[in-house]
């Protein structure tokens, strides 16, 4: 029963996943991430190996870490962060909310930067913002110099991922910026 | 393209926020002594000042936090309130 279901999910940009790699950047969904939201937290909340944790706003933060074994109305991390923060704080489980994007490469940057006003070069490895990118709204994490994560609502993400490959043109081809 | 300081995340295109109207309208004390007028008043009546406005934003796509800021109608310079 367990395995039906879990072969049932589709993820917002469905079957097969997107997965596109070039000699400058590589974009590919990571599909149902567990994905918590956590409210009360001045400080930033400290996360495993397995997981990231980027501010969405003054006592708020997004949780993101590996998808569950098993189909749960609510992941049961969302549990053990409440136990974990105590009264007072709000825990929710936002998985299918958003999705989640890598982008990655010495591109990387440049593409986002085609679409997004914020001066993404400024956040450190470990930040991240909450913003616009390509008029869809994202958390935008930086997990590595050249490696980011985006979370575009669900509903987002097959505009996001068309404009992506689109603004990255230059970088899938092999040949670099080399005029015809 | 305004670009408003959010107080929390810094500056920001002005699409990514909502537009509060006048800051620093209160609550009447005793709404129920107000007559019609001057409920209408303050449901719907705002300065509309050519030069300097106190305004209330909301950083909508972003921290979703409200804030006061002072913009000039006229050349949208903006300041943040002391
Ligand atoms: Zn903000």
């Amino acid at each position: 029963m367990t395995a039906d279901v879990l072969a049932l999910r589709r993820s917002p940009l469905g079957d097969p996943p997107l997965d596109v790699r070039g000699p400058r950047l590589h974009l590919r969904e990571l599909a149902f991430r567990t994905l918590l939201e956590l409210r009360g937290p001045t400080g930033r909340p400290a996360v495993g190996p397995d997981e990231h944790v980027w501010p969405l706003g003054p006592g708020w933060w997004l949780v993101d870490g590996t998808p569950d074994a098993a189909p749960a109305l609510e992941s049961p991390r969302a549990a053990a962060w409440r136990a974990a923060l105590g009264p007072g704080a709000g825990v929710v489980d936002v998985s299918c909310h958003r999705t989640t994007f890598a982008l990655s490469g010495p591109d990387a940057l440049l593409v986002l930067s085609h679409g997004c006003s914020i001066d993404l070069e400024r956040v450190p490895v470990g930040q991240g913002v909450q913003g616009v990118l390509a008029h869809a709204q994202v958390v935008l994490g930086r997990v590595g110099q050249d490696d980011w994560r985006i979370h575009p609502r669900a509903s987002f993400a097959r505009h996001l991922a068309a404009w992506l490959v689109d603004a990255a043109a230059e970088s899938w081809e092999p040949w670099g910026d080399q005029e015809d | 393209m305004m670009s408003l300081p959010c107080p929390h995340c810094g500056p920001r295109d002005e699409t990514e926020f909502g537009y509060g109207g006048q800051a620093g309208v209160a609550y009447p004390a005793r709404p129920g002594d107000l007559d019609d007028r001057a409920w209408a008043e303050y449901l719907f009546v705002r300065d509309n000042p050519r030069g300097w406005s106190t305004e209330r934003w909301v950083h909508r796509a972003g921290c979703r936090q409200w804030f006061v800021l002072r913009r000039h109608t006229v050349t949208h310079e903006i300041e943040s309130p002391a």
